[in-house]
């Protein structure tokens, strides 16, 4: 069901792509439909890679999960273009004001073969897909929880430990006003649990949106926000025969921009909660552990990130980023096997060659550590080259 | 291991942010000499630094920069217009002579032109930074001719 869907979306996406000139031609003046992408080549080098069937999603980009804490891989060469984007957008005056359309597609959609085996196709995944009008946006885009702005500028596709950069169907009013921003969303629900025997599942029966709120304030040496997050983790009586339990709970996220002297600046994003397992790196913790009677009990997170990226010259720039997230697992339900800590840092070299292009290396190390005390690392370097059209 | 790793990285950025911060105090002492550009430089600089890590950002959707990109726009138009109203009277606070006062007017309207340029041509992000490099330069000319008054 889900591939079809993926496919009609492709069939639209053609379309609209093959007839776009066409309607720009008829209605310039009315309907502005634009096309672009950018196409980004990655050579990554592994120094553990992850392994398993042929190429590992996670040898491409950085999965906390994947950082082995037994240290069998060995080294190895990859490159790909799956994090190359395309995307269209419309836009329509509509009763004195503006409906906008957007969609994005990457080249990351994996598959699993029939033994349940993942290995990485080239298909394409959709990323974004939404409309925007009179204040309310509807569809598939990142999370209201996210202030994109303190997104670091890197070569992984996934972005440090510590980021909330999730996204999913929403319905959001922002308003603006002349100190910033509001925000106010309704998300798609999903709980995920950690089994009393370590393994994570969830159950898609969550019946209860999630709820967003976030103020964002901008000034003249840049800008805050302030989100928070109220959601209900239910269990569903799935895991455990008949023995339903669910939770209230919640969660905080400051994150911002500040500029510095000349080009550089500062961004950082600081969260804490009961209920933003899965809104951290992936769900890099289950938002809850349950334990053989049914019972649950949320786990507490505090995650962030500080980067600084520094201007070298007018094309020549690093970003330094230092990221984590910490789990306050319940050992009495689950194993000591469960993770309890991740960090990752990286540095980077940027350099615009052109106004479309710019070329980056990236050294990337990962931490890991198991609620036991047993712990694994990471270690990779990327090189990224990256044209927009 | 991971602790002398981690320490080194920020030492580098410490070192770095240091370096800039020392940079900055230095060019902040220059321009104590510039008499032109404090009456509205700050938020103009400001702006033209917003807009310029705007075209470098990854993570917005294409819609999204298009949005934020016209705020900034309409902001710079703004503050360039103002600066156009402070350049035709600036004779009259500022010791300039006439031919100076000209070359500060018609950098100030080249100025606000290609504000106005960058509006028109806000749906195609990629052709943006050609005109956004010739603001730089017009703001830097403009900082050099008028520096030593």
């Amino acid at each position: 069901m889900r591939i079809k869907f993926v496919y009609s979306v492709n069939i639209v996406f053609i379309l609209v792509f093959t007839f776009s000139p066409l309607v720009k031609a008829d209605h310039d003046s009315i309907v502005n439909i634009a096309m672009g992408g950018r196409l980004k080549i990655d050579t990554i080098y592994n120094y553990d890679s992850v392994g398993g069937i042929r190429t590992s999603k996670a040898d491409l980009a950085f999965t906390p999960g994947s950082i082995p804490i037994l240290n069998n891989g060995k080294n190895e060469l990859n490159a790909n273009l799956r994090e190359s984007r395309l995307w269209a957008t419309l836009n329509l005056p509509l009763a004195e004001k503006k409906l906008s359309t957007y969609i994005e597609f990457d080249f990351f959609n994996s598959r699993r073969d029939s033994s349940g085996r993942s290995h990485v196709g080239n298909d394409a995944r959709m990323r974004h897909l939404y409309l925007s009008f009179n204040n309310f946006t509807i569809g598939k885009t990142y999370t209201t929880l996210v202030n994109l702005s303190s997104y670091p500028e890197i070569n992984d596709a996934n972005g440090p430990l510590g980021v909330l950069n999730i996204r999913q169907e929403l319905i959001r009013y922002n308003k603006n006003l002349s100190w910033g921003e509001i925000f106010l969303a309704v998300e798609k629900p999903e709980s995920t649990f950690t089994s009393a025997t370590g393994n994570s599942f969830q159950v898609n029966d969550d019946q209860i949106p999630e709820f967003i709120g976030k103020v964002q304030f901008s000034k003249l040496w840049g800008n805050w926000s302030l989100a928070t997050m109220l959601r209900e983790i239910n269990a569903d009586g799935k895991m455990i025969n008949s023995q339903s339990d669910k939770k209230w709970g919640g969660a905080i996220s400051a994150a911002g921009r500040i500029l510095l002297p000349k080009q550089d600046n500062l961004r950082f994003t600081l969260s804490y909660g009961n209920a933003l397992a899965r809104y951290v790196s992936f769900n890099a913790f289950d938002d809850a552990t349950i334990d053989n009677t049914g019972s649950i009990n949320l786990t507490e997170i505090i995650s962030g990130y500080l980067a600084y990226q520094h201007w070298w010259t007018r094309t020549f720039r690093s970003s330094f980023v230092v990221g984590a997230a910490y789990a306050n697992q319940d050992t009495s339900k689950v194993p000591t096997t469960v993770d309890k800590l991740f960090a990752s840092t990286h540095v980077n070299l940027i350099w615009n060659p052109g106004l479309k292009s710019s070329v980056g290396l990236e050294w990337l190390h990962g931490y890991r550590q198991l609620e036991n005390g047993n712990n694994g690392q990471l270690n990779r370097l990327q090189l990224s080259a990256i044209y927009k059209f | 291991m991971y602790v002398n790793k981690l320490l080194i990285v920020l030492l580098l950025a410490f070192t770095s942010m240091t370096m800039s911060l020392a940079e900055d105090s230095l060019s902040k002492a220059d321009q104590n000499k510039t008499i032109l550009t404090p009456v509205h430089s700050d938020k103009v600089k400001s702006v033209m630094r917003r807009l310029k890590l705007l075209f470098y950002e990854r993570e917005y959707t294409d819609l999204e920069q298009q949005d934020l990109t016209e705020k900034q726009i309409e902001l710079l138009v703004e503050e360039t217009k103002a600066l156009v109203g402070t350049a035709a009277h600036s004779s009259s606070f500022l010791n300039l002579k006439d031919e100076d006062q000209l070359t500060f007017n018609a950098m100030a309207n080249q100025l606000h032109n290609l504000t106005q340029e960058l509006k028109s041509k806000l749906h195609h992000q990629a052709d943006l930074i050609p005109t956004y490099i010739k603001m730089q330069d017009t703001c830097n000319t403009c900082h050099r001719i008028f520096r030593d008054h």
